[in-house]
């Protein structure tokens, strides 16, 4: 009987504390609240310029257990701006978000013309359907006075400045960005050069001349502007601009190609013949010409040449002060091979050298022994047949 | 004059007909035929390699096989011989014989028995000379079938003028020998004994003159080893020889540029490329009109002793 009290009483005790547990602690009954929404922003805070449109992506999140119908709305926007949810393609005011997802959104701020520069802020409101549950968020967007991507085309070359010699080709890699937010077809022009060069705008690594190209929005491109200054061209800086334009965008490149003087000197015959012929012992003339074929006046040209021994060979100036570009002197080269000179072909170079610049030409000598001897030889043998004769004379007929 | 041709037309119709003439004839032809035909293989083999090289006739004439010397060495060794056989007995085997005075007896000058025997030798080399020399152009041509050039032909031509006259020089040599002898026998070794003197002994000889002149050693100067050289090169040239050598060798070589030594100074610049015909025949001039002047020397000096001579029958 008494283990029989003992056991009715430990029950009743449980059910109180059970029970009162219950009543303290409700909230292990229900862990989650039943319902929360939030708005997550991807930025807070942005720049713009005064023509660009703001964009943000913002997320709408549902912590409470059960789908939600959301209503968004912008409170009091700032007074001028046009500002609003949106999808891809239409406005948006409400989305239903499941249970623990979430729905991303765009927002959309479109200052207006006269905007000042300023920061403004745009409270951004979520609320459910039944007015229950709701979250705001701020956002503030910065005028710029300064559009930060304003339509327009940036050029950009390494090396705008590049020196040549007369006749050969440079090239500036240029790249072309349309930084605007629409597809352009710029017109390209190249002004300044002079009218002999030969000017051509290439896609890089493409062999063909053009004169538009087409960029779509935040494209980048390169060509090449190839400058080739004429053979004749006299040294010199030439400043060149490389424009493109589309309509009210253009930019413009000012470049500077320097052409540095070409220094050559010739050295060659007027007739082109490389030989001369000269009598052993004796002085002859042969003509040469010293030809500026460069574009700068070569000064202090002087001579000399390579011989044999013992030969003697002078030039008639034996030197030229100046010669001006494309300018053409005649000098007279006096050849005296020595009596000794074995008879026969030789082998000398006349040299010029002037200032940076050096020209030899290879002649070959014909030298001949003077004749003198013969008629020593032919007057021995004219007495031995006069001897002759006259023994045949004196003795013959006999 | 008409004297003086019937001895010419008889002398020549002799030396044709003789067997003597015949022997020295085939001898050089054969000779002078195979060592052509041996060089003109060569000359074919080189030809292929280089074919822009100049003067390519003129070598049938020189080049050598190796075996064989060259052509115009062959005419040079055998030319005397073949001057001396011609004319070695001209005047004493007609004297011994007994003939001479009857042809004297003849109505027919004196100086025309001994124009008459030296022309009809100097025509009998002739004929022989151009027909080797135009055999061996022949054969030459059907070999390496390049045909000569204007300055080739002149320089062959002028190697047998030139060899006519020297050859002459030996005639006319030989037939002063068979004045000055009477035996036949003497005058021929006599002549021959000169040739082998002058062809082969002067070269020694003018070697060991100029060694003992001026001695040298191979660390002597340049300057002594030039007059040491030059030296020996002016005896030797004393022997006609020589001067033959000399001048042939620059005629019918276009290639060569001075016949005697050169100092280095000399060549510097110097391209081997052949001289001009002028140029050559300046080099050699002193040479040929020497062997002009000999060979009408000593047929001058032939010609005064036979006059004076007495013949007796």
């Amino acid at each position: 009987m008494l283990l029989k009290s003992c056991l009715a009483r430990s029950l009743a005790l449980l059910a109180v504390g059970v029970l009162v547990t219950l009543m303290v602690f409700p909230a292990l009954a229900t862990a989650q609240p039943a319902r929360g929404i939030r708005l997550l922003p991807e930025f807070t805070s942005i720049v713009i310029g005064r023509e660009d449109d703001a964009r943000l992506t913002v997320r709408v999140a549902n912590t409470g257990k059960d789908g939600e119908f959301v209503d968004l709305e912008i409170v009091s926007p700032p007074s001028g701006w046009e500002a609003r949810f949106s999808d891809f393609s239409f406005g948006l005011r409400g989305v239903y978000v499941a249970a623990g997802k979430e729905q991303e959104v765009t927002f959309r701020a479109k200052p207006p013309a006269d905007a000042a520069v300023s920061d403004y802020t745009f409270d951004l409101k979520a609320i459910t359907r039944d007015k229950q549950v709701q979250d705001t968020l701020r956002i503030t967007i910065g005028i710029q006075a300064q559009g930060a991507t304003a339509e327009k085309v940036q050029m950009v070359t390494l090396y705008p400045e590049v020196s040549t010699p007369a006749g050969a080709s440079i090239q500036f890699n240029i790249d072309l960005t349309n930084q605007g937010r629409t597809d352009r077809t710029f017109e390209l022009v190249v002004k300044g050069a002079p009218q002999q060069w030969t000017t051509s705008v290439e896609p890089a690594f493409e062999k063909k001349q053009i004169s538009t190209i087409s960029l779509k929005a935040g494209e980048t491109k390169g060509v090449n502007l190839i400058l080739t200054p004429n053979e004749r061209q006299a040294p010199g800086d030439f400043p060149v601009s490389f424009t493109a334009r589309s309509g009210s965008v253009q930019e413009t490149l000012n470049l500077k190609v320097g052409v540095t003087g070409s220094y050559d000197i010739l050295v060659t015959t007027p007739t082109g013949r490389l030989n001369a012929d000269a009598v052993a012992g004796q002085e002859s003339v042969m003509a040469l010409v010293v030809a500026n074929i460069g574009t700068a006046e070569v000064k202090g040209i002087s001579f000399s040449s390579t011989k044999p021994d013992g030969w003697d060979i002078k030039f008639e100036p034996e030197k030229i002060d100046t010669l001006a570009a494309a300018e053409i002197r005649e000098v007279s080269v006096k050849i005296k091979a020595p009596d000794k000179t074995i008879a026969g072909d030789y082998a000398i170079s006349l040299n010029a050298l002037g200032q940076r610049s050096s020209s030899t030409k290879d002649i070959r000598v014909t030298v001949s022994t003077p004749t003198k001897w013969g008629a020593v030889g032919i007057g021995i043998v004219v007495v031995v047949v006069a001897g002759l004769a006259g023994i045949f004379v004196r003795l013959g007929r006999r | 004059m008409r004297g003086m041709l019937a001895v010419f037309w008889k002398e020549v119709s002799d030396h044709m007909g003789s067997r003597r003439f015949l022997i020295l004839f085939a001898i050089i032809g054969l000779a002078g035929l195979w060592a052509t035909y041996v060089a003109a293989q060569s000359i074919r083999s080189e030809l292929a390699s280089n074919p822009d090289s100049r003067f390519v006739f003129l070598r049938v004439f020189t080049s050598s096989s190796g075996l064989l010397p060259p052509f115009v060495s062959f005419i040079g060794f055998f030319g005397p011989l073949v001057g001396l056989a011609l004319g070695f007995d001209a005047i004493n085997r007609e004297m011994s014989e007994g003939t001479m005075s009857r042809v004297l007896s003849q109505p027919l000058y004196r100086d025309s028995v001994i124009n008459g025997k030296f022309l009809a030798g100097v025509a009998t080399i002739t004929v022989m000379l151009l027909s080797l020399i135009l055999i061996v152009s022949g054969l030459g041509l059907q070999l390496i079938g390049v045909p000569p050039t204007q300055e080739e032909m002149l320089r062959l031509l002028l190697f047998v003028m030139t060899s006519i006259i020297y050859i002459a020089f030996w005639l006319g040599l030989a037939i002063l020998f068979s004045i000055l002898f009477r035996r036949t026998a003497t005058s021929a070794l006599g002549a021959i004994a000169l040739w082998v003197f002058l062809s082969f002994f002067m070269v020694m000889i003018a070697g060991a003159a100029a060694d003992a002149a001026i001695p040298v050693n191979e660390g002597s100067p340049p300057e002594l080893l030039v007059r040491n050289a030059n030296l020996r090169q002016g005896i030797m040239r004393m022997s006609p020889t020589t001067l033959y050598d000399e001048a042939i060798g620059t005629i019918v070589s276009p290639g060569v540029r001075t016949l005697g030594p050169v100092l280095v100074q000399q060549v510097q610049g110097l391209i081997p490329t052949p001289l001009r015909l002028s140029q050559s025949l300046n080099l050699v001039w002193p040479q040929l009109t020497t062997i002009v002047a000999l060979t009408l020397v000593v047929f001058a000096i032939g010609y005064v002793r036979f006059m004076r001579q007495e013949i007796r029958a």
